[in-house]
């Protein structure tokens, strides 16, 4: 995955150098998820513990995400590649030791935008029409630590999302480059886990049901583009 | 160029932003409060300083208060591994047998869960070891020897105590029982006493004890404790108790019936109650005593062996059977006898207040007699003293009568009569028909007078000079007074006085007489023709009375002590035997009582007269057997 990502960035970068009418832009997003299949799963390691109180730190919440593309303004076109990521984490420590269980979720999205001008000007009000993949990468470490006595396990899952959205984009042009926020939603679909060293096992909760990922969410960006 | 560093930070930005990952908080950390652990081991009955003197089972138990959970429990002898439970509760050994006498260290050493509710402490890895130890010492000498206290009787049960005991080292302990005399062989058991039994220091011995002779001789029972464990044993001091011997009585109510009389049974509170079964019919009298009527027709001598009493303690259900006694006797009462021996006479002596037995031996029907005289206790008939007087012809009439002057005995003996002393039985004179010229007959002294009966005459002499001062013929009866002054013959009754004779009364009786008693105390004279009645004659008044109620008499016997005449019908023919009664007749109310008695075999219809039954202290005696009550009421 990461060799077609590379190829998709290469490819891209090789095109948008010699495009003629475009511009490069950069967004940091923030975004919501949607992994209530991840966030049950982990309250069933909660329940295989019920010694001691583990507590949930971190139940895959919104997050930080960025995006950069390229803009093909002749065909009101563009191309973009985002980065977000999110975690589980439950945890019980005390003076003897530590169990802790970390999930760490991230995806690698890529896609095309269609953005039709909703206002007479250059730059304003677009809306944003896009179709994407998302390629998912769910690390799940055990760490027990009682007294000397650790354990470690990392276990590698990976699933493959798409998805649909709509944004509502401002432009504002500024010195030589453009201000740019949006604000939509995007829904994906897929998203089921398999064990990333054998592709036919897939990650299960207790009913036997395939845990997922699902980024279906809110999605806002602020960034910049630079025309070239 | 300024492409290249546009892409060059394109690519950089990229690089950097896809290295970015989500930041995960903090672990939870929960602060545990270490508190000292609560857990603990409890040995019962083991203490500090424990002296062991037999090998001893302790229990162990771990208590966790619900905290700390119990991995392991090691027990150390001497550092000695002996025992390792991962239980909570277990026991084991203290095995004195293989300990050497002395001090030793019991080391108990517990491994158990820290409780905090740590990581580690739910993982099982996060424990407490915690070691108590013990001294304790191996005893293994043989056991003291118990001290007995006391063996009392309290509410009709026998209760025993002892001092404490000091050393409990001991296997075994046995309660002995014994009677002390060792004359009742039944009574020698041992009872397994419990640990628990031996050390409360008391005991109720609720068994109930029977003897051979139950009437005879009081139990005495001794106790003693024995212990032993596996080096020896020892005995208790011996601590006795007297149980008094038990009497029933049977006292006779009329002639169909008697009266059982059981006292309180000194270990009444063993039992209840007694059981007395007598025509298939069965009576309970309580164990603290009680009366009872028997309708049972009364013969005299009964034959009875005796009473079977069974005694039972009452419960639910079945009653517990606790024993029996067996007492010899009936109404009537048993005394010594010599069955190779002839008994002629019973008489009560008023000078010393004993009573004398004639008793006669001989070898075949015409061989020599010889003659004994008894000396017999006149309350229970017990012999005294005995000794043979002389050897003599056979004689089929042996007397022996009381002097009444001196109280000395005067025996008839066909050809010889003695005069014997009353205290040591020496002969103090005798005379023989030869003396007085006779060559057959029976010779008879009385007070200084000797009478000779034949056949055909009756002479009375001196007895001193041997003179004759007076003879008569005689037809039929003759007898003489115990003080020689009366006689009767020819049917006439005599007086003699100063050696002259007078005739007092002619009997005049249809058939002829065959029994004469003298009552000289009373001036009376009871004569009796077999088949007709008796008559009683008063030498004061002259009156003659005529006993109508009674017929076929065959003995008279008249008792000094009571003043009563016995009157005896012994109906016995050679081929059936009738029914016999004895009658004791009271001169002051002319009134009588009657017993039926066992009839004497005499094979001959209707003998004229017979020996077998007298009145004599108070009592009626047949060989063997006396009757001390009822007739003499």
């Amino acid at each position: 995955m990461k060799k077609q990502i590379a190829l998709f960035l290469i490819s891209s970068i090789t095109f948008i150098a010699y495009s003629q009418n475009g511009g490069i832009f950069i967004e940091f997003n923030y975004n919501t998820f949607s992994h209530s299949s991840l966030s049950t799963f982990q309250n069933e390691f909660i329940q295989d513990i019920p010694e001691v109180p583990v507590t949930v730190n971190d139940d895959f919440p919104s997050n930080i995400g960025f995006t950069i593309g390229y803009n093909l303004n002749h065909i009101n076109l563009s191309l973009f590649l985002s980065h977000n990521s999110t975690g589980g984490k439950i945890s019980y420590s005390d003076f003897s030791g530590v169990i802790r269980i970390i999930e760490s979720l991230k995806a690698y999205t890529w896609g095309a935008e269609y953005q039709i001008k909703l206002s007479k000007k250059t730059n304003g009000f677009k809306l944003g029409v896009r179709g994407f993949s998302m390629i998912s990468n769910f690390d799940l470490k055990n760490h027990t630590q009682i007294l000397d006595n650790i354990t470690n396990e990392n276990i590698k899952f990976q699933s493959l999302n798409l998805g649909v959205g709509g944004r509502l984009i401002y432009k504002h042009s500024l010195s030589f480059f453009i201000i740019k926020a949006s604000l939509g939603f995007d829904i994906t679909f897929g998203g089921s886990l398999r064990l990333k060293e054998n592709k036919d096992l897939y990650l299960e909760n207790n009913n036997g049901d395939n845990v997922k990922t699902n980024w279906s969410g809110l999605r806002t960006g602020l960034g910049i583009e630079i025309p070239i | 160029m300024k492409f290249k560093v546009i892409v060059f930070f394109i690519i950089l930005g990229i690089l950097t932003l896809f290295s970015c990952e989500y930041e995960f908080s903090e672990d939870s950390f929960t602060e545990i409060t270490q508190k000292p652990p609560t857990a603990s081991v409890n040995l019962n009955s083991l203490r500090n300083n424990h002296v062991f003197y037999v090998s001893t089972i302790i229990n162990f138990n771990y208590n966790g208060n619900n905290k700390h959970r119990l991995y392991e429990i090691k027990i150390y002898i001497d550092e000695t591994l002996i025992k390792t439970s991962t239980i909570n509760s277990g026991d084991f050994n203290i095995d004195t047998e293989s300990l050497e006498d002395g001090s030793h260290i019991l080391k108990v050493e517990y491994i158990f869960s820290s409780g905090s509710g740590s990581l580690a402490d739910v993982s099982g890895v996060e424990a407490y070891i915690k070691t108590e130890e013990y001294n304790f010492t191996v005893d293994k000498s043989p056991p003291e020897a118990v001290v007995m206290k006391s063996a009392k009787i309290i509410d009709g049960s026998i209760y025993l105590t002892w001092k404490p005991i000091n050393k409990i080292n001991f296997d075994k302990a046995y309660l002995s029982i014994s009677d002390k005399g060792g004359k009742i062989t039944d009574i020698n058991r041992s009872i397994s006493l419990s640990k628990g039994e031996t050390l409360r220091l008391n005991y109720n011995d609720i068994s109930f004890y029977e003897t051979k002779y139950s009437q005879e001789q009081s139990i005495n029972l001794k106790y003693q404790i024995n212990l032993e464990n596996t080096r020896g044993k020892s005995e208790s001091n011996e601590v006795s108790i007297s149980i008094a011997p038990f009497n029933i009585q049977k006292l006779i109510f009329n002639e169909n019936s008697y009266k059982l009389i059981i006292p309180k049974h000194t270990l009444y509170g063993n039992f209840d109650y007694f059981l007395f079964k007598h025509n298939n019919k069965s009576h309970e009298i309580p164990s603290n005593g009680g009366e009872v009527i028997i309708n049972k027709p009364i013969k005299f001598p009964s034959y009875e062996a005796g009473t079977l009493l069974t005694l039972f303690k009452k419960n639910i259900g079945q009653d517990t059977y606790k024993g029996s006694l067996f007492i010899l006797g009936s109404y009537d009462k048993q005394f010594e006898y010599d069955t190779s021996n002839s008994y002629e006479e019973f008489v009560y002596n008023e000078s010393n207040g004993f009573v004398y037995t004639l008793r006669v031996y001989s070898s075949c029907v015409v061989c020599l007699d010889r003659i004994s005289i008894d000396r017999r206790n006149p309350e229970d008939l017990t012999i005294i003293d005995s000794k043979q007087i002389s050897i003599v012809e056979d004689y089929n009439n042996q007397e022996l009568i009381i002097d009444p002057s001196t109280g000395n005995l005067i025996i008839d003996s066909g050809s010889v009569t003695f005069l014997v002393d009353k205290n040591n039985f020496s002969i103090l004179n005798q005379w023989t028909l030869s003396e007085f010229g006779e060559q057959n007959g029976n010779i008879f002294y009385r007070n200084n007078i000797i009478a000779i009966e034949q056949n055909d005459k009756v002479s009375f002499f001196d007895s001193n000079t041997k003179s004759l001062f007076y003879t008569t013929n005689k037809t039929g009866y003759f007898k003489i007074s115990e003080s020689g002054k009366y006689f009767y013959t020819n049917n006439s009754i005599f007086k003699l006085e100063n050696k002259l004779v007078n005739l007092i009364t002619n009997t005049s009786t249809n058939n002829s007489v065959n029994l004469v008693e003298f009552i000289e105390n009373s001036n009376l004279c009871v004569y009796n023709t077999y088949d007709g009645n008796p008559i009683i004659y008063d030498f004061a008044s002259q009156s003659k009375t005529v006993l109508n109620d009674f017929t076929g008499i065959n003995i008279i016997d008249y008792d000094n002590t009571t003043g009563k005449l016995l009157l005896v019908k012994n109906d016995d023919t050679q081929n059936n035997r009738g029914q016999s009664y004895a009658y004791v007749y009271d001169f002051t109310t002319a009134d009588f009582k009657k017993i039926e008695v066992q009839t004497l075999g005499t094979y001959t219809n209707s003998p004229p007269q017979l020996k077998g039954y007298w009145l004599a202290s108070d009592k009626l005696i047949s060989v063997g057997y006396y009757l001390d009550h009822y007739l003499n009421e």
